[in-house]
């Protein structure tokens, strides 16, 4: 009875020990769902994943929600995409958290826009000019070149913190940037010579257009984030007829009610597109997003 | 002209390999991974060993200019609030422009340990049945000044200086950000308006998947204005200008107040989240003065796609304060106590509001707010109506506000309101005309600056 004992503690305890020194897996949130995609890739089951904002929502208008706290303050690893995409809810979360090893600075806290060009950004500040962001437009997840920088950035912050899986995490990050090689080359391709020129709801697409080619000419908000008048829709209305502009993409999560109206005054296309993974059903992962993008700009072949 | 497009070229040539050169000092974590920029990179034929060197050294002089720290880098983030109120009651005949809130808040971190702010604030609460005089300025204070722990283990933050303590849900807003045009009357006549408080505060985030956040603090009391409960009315109903409680001639330790708030929160799914809160004060010695709350808040974003956002809550609150009576009160008498014989007495209120208001896009938020306010108060009384107060007495009064308010938000920084109240008490609303009242309220608030929004259930 004893020696029975003595043996189910002695395998309790080997148990035990073989548990605590298995790697604890690294705990990251990220604000965006497309760093969620990358971070799990990269990750593998050498990490947990968890996304703020779900994909469908406006980025720059994510309710706060408690689970976000908690889920910082246990974090390793905080992934935001910089250029204050995130102002309106990632610092007042962060702080709440207490969270030291994720605070600005310190290494579990990884700005993805460091390592990116950055356009529009803007020459002088003045709130008359809308939500402008003054570090430059936030949206580059719309360009697959700058998220191969995203991709390198997460793997090698990853590899920081849980070296013993760096080979892992630089092995899948190679991956997945050549599987988005590949792509940027077939979405370069469904592009070209299409002189695609278009109106969008809100100025979101300038690294896409810089990537593929295509021409954004105006937006239907007349400054950022700035509802328009009706004397600014006659105004967009005559000069996209004057101009030709034959698109007109809806950002998923903007009403339909004036794009609609501009279309059926134009008679051009209108296609409601996601601006991040989950922003529509058809954009699962980051590589289905950008699918269902340049599906949306090139139109039905 | 040919000159001129050779060095325009040559210029272009030096400007698309400082530009991948540049990508490359961008990218430094890439380089494990072979080189991953932000395009399937071609080297540039036309960039020569030496031209590379050279602007290899122009980039690092660049580089370690911008390294350069400029001292005005270290200026704190500053914001200002400007809040203004056309306030007008229909009983007491009283049109009111206000210029309640005009706010300059500074704020930074100090070092690793600590970060501070100030709240600079020239303020005018005023009720619309009380008449602003043309004459009346606004004078600037200090709202807040504190300083706050950021480096803490366990999750603990420590806070002293002059602050609105963490006690309430709603009682800790300043003004201009509240829903509606108003504080809720429960709330200034329990609480005293604003939550201000001088002394420490320790909160403490619970470290568990569940989100449970506990302050306890020590301050010299709650609120910025005297409370009901220590409100001594005159014997015609207006408010006279001492309290009705000893406040005695020094503060020794056990005078202080000690308060305690709990707040957790539920992510109910579908966009829902419930914030619940409890919370209690103490403070005692020569006035003993007890508040306690419960409040609740419900968000729903019925579709995360939209801006919309319906948004329910409420707090019931309750107020005891006891202890010596004022004997420099009644300003010809020697003592209350010979007065009216009675050297100690208690005054007592409770109440509370519910509100619900929708979001319809990004512009429009209508709302309706209930409000119920229960006071039992001091009086001095005119028994033999000779015009000087022969007795204390009580004010027991019953305050029903029905309130309805229409936001249009013009943008995240400038907003417009209005507000219309039916208030129904059981004495006087406005002394000697009635016992009712229509109030309208206009406010325009704007923000300027380094706007940040807190997470503070």
């Amino acid at each position: 009875m004893k020696k029975r004992i003595l043996l189910t503690l002695a395998s309790l305890l080997v148990s035990l020990y073989a548990s605590s020194t298995q790697a604890a897996p690294v705990k990251v949130v990220v604000t965006i769902p497309d760093l969620a995609d990358f971070a799990n890739r990269i990750g593998g089951d050498k990490v947990t994943v968890y996304a703020m904002a779900s994909g469908v929502e406006d980025p720059h208008n994510v309710l706060m929600r408690p689970s976000m706290v908690t889920k910082l303050a246990q974090a390793d690893l905080f992934i935001v995409m910089g250029l204050d995409l995130e102002h309106a809810y990632a610092p007042a979360l962060l702080a709440e958290s207490r969270n030291q090893k994720i605070q600005v600075g310190k290494p579990g806290y990884l700005d993805c826009s460091r390592g990116v060009s950055v356009r529009e950004a803007p020459t002088s500040l003045d709130r008359s000019e809308g939500d402008v962001h003054p570090h430059g437009n936030p949206h580059y997840n719309t360009d697959p070149g700058r998220m191969r920088v995203v991709i390198g950035e997460i793997a090698a912050r990853l590899s920081e913190i849980d070296p013993a899986d760096a080979a892992q995490f630089q092995a899948n990050a190679k991956q997945l940037t050549a599987k988005l090689d590949a792509k940027i080359v077939e979405w370069k391709q469904k592009l070209a010579g299409k002189n695609i020129r278009f109106v969008s709801y809100h100025p979101v697409w300038p690294y896409f257009a810089e990537r593929f080619g295509v021409q954004p000419v105006g937006t239907i908000q007349p400054k950022p984030g700035i509802e328009p008048g009706p004397r600014y829709v006659d105004e967009l209305i005559a000069r996209m007829k004057a101009d030709n502009i034959r698109l007109i993409v809806k950002e998923s999560f903007y009403s339909d009610r004036l794009p609609k109206q501009i279309a059926a005054a134009t008679g051009a296309r209108l296609v409601s597109v996601p601006i991040q993974v989950h922003g529509t059903k058809e954009a699962t992962d980051y590589i289905a997003f950008m699918d269902a993008v340049v599906n949306a700009f090139a139109g039905k072949e | 002209m040919e000159a001129l497009t050779k060095t325009v070229g040559s210029l272009q040539q030096q400007l698309d390999s400082q530009k991948q050169l540049w990508d490359g000092f961008h990218a430094p974590a890439t380089a494990a991974l072979g080189g991953a920029t932000e395009a399937p990179a071609e080297p540039n034929p036309n960039a020569s060993a030496g031209s590379l060197d050279q602007i290899q050294r122009d980039v690092d002089e660049l580089k370690s200019a911008q390294r350069q720290v400029k001292s005005g880098l270290f200026n704190p983030d500053i914001s200002a609030a400007v809040d203004f109120i056309t306030s007008y009651s229909r009983k007491a005949n009283n049109v009111n422009f206000t210029l309640r809130d005009a706010e300059v808040m500074i704020q930074s971190n100090v070092d690793q340990y600590a970060r501070a702010y100030i709240v600079f604030n020239a303020e005018t609460e005023l009720a619309p049945t009380e008449k602003l005089g043309i004459f009346d300025k606004t004078s600037l204070g200090v709202e807040e000044a504190a300083i706050q722990t950021t480096n803490l283990p366990w999750g603990l933050q420590l806070k002293a200086g002059q602050f609105f303590a963490d006690f309430t849900r709603m009682d800790k807003i300043h003004s201009h950000d509240l829903p509606f045009v108003d504080r809720p009357r429960s709330l200034t006549e329990i609480i005293g308006g604003e939550d201000a408080s001088r002394g420490f505060e320790l909160n403490w985030l619970v470290p568990m998947d569940h989100y449970l956040r506990l302050t306890g603090g020590v301050v010299d009391n709650i609120g910025a204005d005297l409370p009901i409960t220590s409100t001594l009315f005159n014997p015609d109903g207006s408010v006279h200008s001492a309290s009705a409680f000893n406040d005695g001639a020094n503060r020794p330790f056990q005078s202080l107040m000690g308060y305690g708030r709990a707040a957790t929160l539920f992510d109910l799914g579908s966009g829902k989240v419930l914030h619940l809160g409890a919370d209690y004060a103490k403070g005692s010695q020569d006035t003993r003065r007890q508040i306690a709350s419960a409040d609740a808040k419900l968000e729903w974003q019925p579709d995360p796609a939209k801006y919309d956002l319906f948004e329910t809550g409420g707090e019931v609150l309750w107020s005891k304060q006891s202890g010596q009576l004022a004997d420099q009160t009644l300003w010809q008498s020697p003592s209350i106590e010979s007065l009216f014989n009675q050297s100690t007495g208690n005054a007592s209120a409770a109440g509370g509001y519910v509100y619900a208001q929708y979001r319809f896009g990004k512009l429009w938020q209508p709302g309706v707010r209930v409000d119920y306010t229960h006071s039992n108060a001091f009086q001095l009384l005119d028994s033999d109506n000779n015009g000087d107060a022969d007795s204390l007495g009580r004010l027991t009064n019953n305050v029903w506000t029905y309130s309805s308010y229409l936001t249009l938000n013009l943008s995240e920084f400038n907003r417009l309101r209005l507000q219309l109240n039916y208030v129904n008490g059981s004495e006087d609303i406005v002394p000697g005309k009635g016992r009712n009242d229509i109030q309208a309220f206009f406010q325009w608030t704007v923000i300027l600056g380094a706007h940040k929004h807190d997470f503070a259930p």
